[in-house]
């Protein structure tokens, strides 16, 4: 009741009835936002035919399309060098491809997947700045400033699993306050699951929840009054606690890799993981000094274009907190904080492909940050004054009008600094030197006018994999008969409308088809031109010159050259010794 | 359904039933022995199986034999398919209690100034029975526990049932100069020689109209009997029974207790009410159960030929359409600290459980109708598949390592993926919410300091295994033989003063 006490204006409503009315708020953002993304994506994927504003996330549905409908289809196909959770949720999606096919050749699946979570964002940000108590209509503004953020907007709708990591950091973050503030032993456990969730999302995760377990055992051990020795193992219990579904997870993922592949973390270790990929691109791991402060230069450049309000809002955040020693509110933004962390010292250390969506997590982290520091009250109780100046004051004196006026004046301001944001992201996300590999082909989705030639080629990325795909249907071929490694090729797999004619990667005999093809009843097989990410194609590592001469398998039917920025090539050949098509 | 506190409502004074009609001794017996079996035949275990249950196992190991002859590979799969679908639905139905259990438990809480506010004269005549058989150390710390109970002497009705035969404790008893308000009832030495038999024959001579009982060993808080009348003033008519909290005053003794204290933190502090809030039949705690004695004299009192009547009455009384709740109020009982002793009294409730299933599955569709889909369900989740799970769980171990390390055909022959991968998934998943519902409750309980133990618990759970074993053989052996369990192995000095 001490909230309505702070609220004089209002007839104190039962707090029942506000509970059975906020919901319906965070509801209509989390409908808006998600019919707004859909309406984007769906002009984007269906109308455009722009797929290449998120290459992973295509080959996510690739992915979800083997697990059901390879010529071998088994759960085991997810695949282990990523995390299986965005795939999985892609399997119910893409299991109604023969209602509407476009959910899978147009990969249309995983927009429907990343626009639902980035809209599930949405609402976790409104619970939040609900509950630690910022006004409505600043949440409604915040809410809003995430949800029109173009880097927001663009992974909403590119399938991508950013949208379901940062779902999930929030719920992470919101249960982790909701434990400090109240206790309660659900927002502790909850916590836990979520952080297994993210977990099984990215492995980014794992710097999450070593924020939360270091905050969990400190918050623990602080509280704790007894003996020292009861206050560390109150501390224990409380990290263990948190921390096991994450743990599990981990460990059974490595354990399920471990038992069908034989490799416990292929993500690491894999010729198609992240380190191969680095190798293949001519990228060393390790830095020189000079290297490594360019790179650091480059990453604080990349988040200042994201949100330049940033180091503004960890001044205010700070400060605030620091004034009503509220230390509670620093968890969650710590929580954000660690991900961006850890993703910055990745990006410093050569560890990663420098990539602006490695940032992302930036944007959430400052809207948290600018709703702690808006908070009205914190829900633990005690009385705080309101950060925008002394407004219970001016009230008691009658000087209602200069109140409004105030709030009018914030909301003006609010609304300023909000549009500012969304330009500011919408300069970042447009630049080709901050996004990589991603501006040209939004240039392409939004310019009414000509079209420079990187952005013409931009906005042809995957018409190659459909070239093939088109042609090798046209073969009319049996199930079986075609050997790719749908690393590269997921697409060509993917739009296909006899996917049983391919033996892929995940085929649990492909190793056994791709050492004696043409006695394992192939007949034709595709391989990448060998540079950059073509090098890891499982054929052209098994028969040197695969792509150059067929590397004694096969004669060439049909050369695909890429029409995009892409400059992968494609080759068509018929194994030796079998028939004509 | 939360309960919520009705403050204001005066205790509601209870009437004093008159005293039973004087029997003979041989008629109390005969009743106390007979009474259920010949009232309502189908939910005694006089018998163990009826002739339809009887039919069904004949049929399924008829069948089961003529499989594995013809058709080996088959009939595993249908085994191992079967006991993976068990497994599944076990694991799904505890993420529900799961998910009920961290939130608020679902308990009936009366504060201390209110069940002292009660005055004397609202309060009606209670009866405590405590059935000791051969317990001569520990009979002088019951009576003074129960001095300790905050309630008018007067009102008081101690009944102590002792067997007839049973001269140490009497002696004991008369030493250590009991009260004027217990009475000592000697029980004739009669077959069955059970706690559920001497409860009845109390039973018949009861006087209070609400009734409890406790074991010779336990330290009830003193305010419980206050508690507990004015929770069944406020409670709504079909409420019962009141189980009180049961917990261990020795659990830093030994491992042992250690890990069965945190087994019953967890019973009765989270699992149970969590379950009972979910419109399941509970089973009950064999002590510290409030019951309206009308309510226990209609329902037909304790089956004397159940080893588990408790399990048995929780179970009966849901079925006749009463509830059960559980109140704030904790009673102090000691942790069995020996292995042995241990795995007795562990054979013994499992070999209750089985024995309650069997009686209430006589007719499973009307059984369906009494319970609703959910009550079903949460019975044979409950009291099933408990005992089921305890006895098999050793078995698939041993399979899941075998597998790990030998990968022999025969195993991949009857676990197809279709069986293995949902086999696998509910193992850990269930191991896994198993271990980490113990963290939560000593975390909750706010005990850090059994944490070791917590940690070690699957080796607890291998010696749960070997007392359903025993049971499993005990059940075909000798059903309603009663395996006494050796109380005052608590070392004097490990005791600690209840809070």
């Amino acid at each position: 009741m001490q909230a309505i006490a702070l609220r004089p204006r209002f007839v104190a409503i039962p707090r029942r009835l506000i509970r059975l009315r906020r919901p319906s708020d965070a509801l209509i953002a989390f409908w808006s936002c998600l019919v707004a993304y859909l309406a984007v994506a769906f002009y984007v994927t269906l109308i455009v035919h722009s797929q290449g504003l998120g290459q992973d996330g295509v080959s996510r549905v690739a992915i979800a399309n083997r697990i059901l409908f390879s010529g071998d289809p088994h759960l085991a196909a997810v695949g282990f060098v990523w995390s299986p959770l965005p795939e999985l949720v892609l399997v119910p999606l893409v299991a109604l491809k023969s209602v509407w096919p476009a959910l899978v050749q147009d990969a249309f699946a995983g927009n429907i997947v990343s626009a639902l979570f980035m809209a599930g964002a949405a609402y976790q940000i409104f619970r939040f700045l609900d509950e630690v108590g910022v006004r409505r209509w600043v949440r409604w503004l915040l809410t809003a400033t995430f949800a029109l953020h173009p880097m927001i907007i663009l992974y909403a709708i590119n399938s991508m699993s950013e949208a379901m990591f940062i779902f999930f950091l929030l719920l992470v973050a919101r249960h982790l306050q909701r434990w400090l503030r109240t206790q309660e032993i659900s927002a502790l456990v909850s916590t836990g699951f979520y952080l297994a969730m993210l977990y099984l999302t990215r492995y980014e995760a794992t710097a999450a929840a070593a924020a939360v377990v270091v905050i969990v055992a400190f918050a623990t051990f602080i509280r704790t009054r007894s003996a020292t020795r009861q206050r560390v193992r109150a501390a224990m219990l409380d990290a263990f606690i948190v921390v096991a579904p994450f743990a599990t997870a981990f460990v059974l993922w490595a354990l399920t890799s471990w038992l069908i592949t034989g490799t416990a973390f292929q993500q690491l270790s894999s010729s198609y993981g992240n380190s191969a990929q680095l190798q293949s691109r001519g990228l060393s791991t390790s830095l020189t000094l000079g290297q490594e402060l360019a790179a650091s230069s480059q990453a604080l450049h990349w988040m200042l274009a994201l949100e330049p309000f940033l180091p503004v809002v960890i001044v205010a955040c700070v400060a605030v907190i620091v004034w009503r020693r509220d230390w509670i509110a620093l968890a969650a933004p710590a929580v954000l904080a660690a991900v961006v962390a850890f993703m910055f010292y990745a990006q410093v250390s050569g560890s990663v492909l420098q990539l602006l969506r490695y940032f992302i997590v930036v944007i959430p982290l400052v809207i948290l940050m600018v709703g702690v520091t808006l908070a009205r009250r914190s829900k633990s109780g005690s009385r705080e004054s309101p950060p925008r100046g002394p407004e219970h004051v001016w009230r008691r004196r009658s000087l209602r009008w200069l109140w409004t006026g105030g709030t009018t004046a914030a909301a003006i301001v609010g609304i300023v600094l909000m549009s500012l944001s969304v330009q500011a992201g919408y300069r970042a996300v447009m630049d080709p030197t901050i996004n990589v590999g991603y501006a040209a082909e939004l240039q392409a989705l939004v310019q009414r006018g000509p079209l420079t030639q990187a952005e013409r080629l931009a906005s042809l990325r995957f018409v190659t994999d459909h070239h093939v795909s088109q042609y090798v249907d046209s073969l009319h071929l049996g199930r079986g008969t075609v050997l790719v490694d749908d690393f590269l090729g997921f697409d060509i797999v993917m739009s296909s409308s006899n996917t049983q004619q391919y033996v892929i990667t995940s085929d649990r005999d492909f190793q056994q088809v791709l050492a004696d093809p043409s006695g394992n009843g192939v007949r034709y097989f595709l391989v990448p031109s060998e540079q950059a990410l073509g090098k890891l194609d499982a054929i052209n590592r098994a028969y040197p010159g695969a792509y150059a001469n067929g590397g004694g398998l096969g004669t060439l039917v049909k050369q695909f050259n890429s029409v995009s920025d892409d400059a992968t090539n494609w080759r068509l050949y018929r194994v030796n010794g079998t028939g004509t098509g | 359904m939360p309960v919520t506190k009705r403050t204001g409502t005066r205790a509601r004074r209870h009437t004093v039933v008159a005293p039973a009609p004087t029997l003979t001794p041989a008629e109390a017996t005969a009743e106390a022995v007979d009474g259920l079996r010949l009232r309502h035949p189908e939910l005694s275990a006089s018998r163990v199986l009826d002739r339809n249950q009887a039919l069904v196992i004949l049929g399924i190991a008829v069948a089961g034999t003529l499989g594995f002859i013809l058709a080996p590979v088959g009939t595993g799969i249908a085994l191992s398919g079967c006991i993976a679908a068990v497994y599944l639905l076990v694991f799904v139905g505890n993420v529900g209690v799961f998910r009920r259990l961290i939130h608020t438990p679902h308990v009936v809480s009366v504060t201390d100034e209110e069940a002292r506010a009660v005055p004397d004269d609202q309060l009606p005549v209670y009866t405590v029975m405590i059935a000791a058989y051969d317990e001569p150390e520990v009979i002088a710390t019951t009576l003074r526990s129960l001095a300790a109970l905050d309630y008018p002497a007067h009102l008081l009705d101690i009944k102590l049932l002792l067997e007839a035969d049973d001269s140490a404790t009497r002696s004991a008893v008369l030493a250590a100069h009991p009260a004027a308000n217990v009475e000592v009832v000697l029980v004739p030495p009669s077959r069955p020689r059970t706690k559920p038999k001497a409860l009845n024959f109390g039973l018949l001579r009861a006087r209070g109209a609400l009734i409890t009982i406790y074991d010779a060993e336990d330290r009830p808080e003193p305010l419980q009997l206050r508690r507990a009348v004015l929770a069944f003033s406020r409670a709504a008519p079909e409420v019962a029974c009141l189980q009180a909290r049961l917990e261990y005053h020795n659990p830093h003794q030994n491992l042992l207790t250690s890990w069965f204290a945190i087994e019953y933190l967890s019973w009765f502090g989270f699992s149970l009410p969590a379950i009972a809030g979910g419109r399941t039949p509970v089973p009950l705690g064999g002590t510290s159960m409030h019951m309206r004695r009308s309510v226990l004299e209609k329902i037909g009192g304790w089956d004397p030929f159940n080893v588990t009547e408790d399990c048995d009455l929780g179970v009966r009384l849901y079925r006749m359409g009463y509830r059960t709740e559980f109140l704030n109020s904790t009673t102090y009982e000691e942790a069995n600290s020996d292995p042995i002793n241990w795995i007795k009294q562990r054979s013994r409730w499992y070999k209750g459980y089985a024995q309650t299933w069997l009686v209430h599955m006589r007719h499973p569709r009307r059984l369906w109708h009494e319970l609703g889909g959910r009550g079903f369900c949460g019975f044979n989740m409950l009291v099933g598949a408990t005992t089921l799970t305890a006895l098999l769980n050793p078995v698939f171990w041993a399979l899941t390592l075998t597998w790990f390390f030998a990968h022999p055909t025969f195993i991949q022959s009857i676990f197809p993926s279709w069986v293995y991968f949902p086999g696998l998934a509910s193992m850990i998943a269930g191991n896994f919410l198993a271990l980490y519902v113990d963290f939560i409750v000593i975390r909750t309980a706010g005990r850090p300091e059994l944490m070791r133990a917590a940690v070690l618990a699957p080796l607890y759970w291998m010696l749960i295994s070997v007392g359903a074993l025993r049971a499993f053989l005990q059940l075909l052996i000798s059903p309603f033989f009663w395996e006494k369990t050796t109380h005052g192995l608590d070392r004097p000095h490990a005791v600690e003063a209840e809070a």
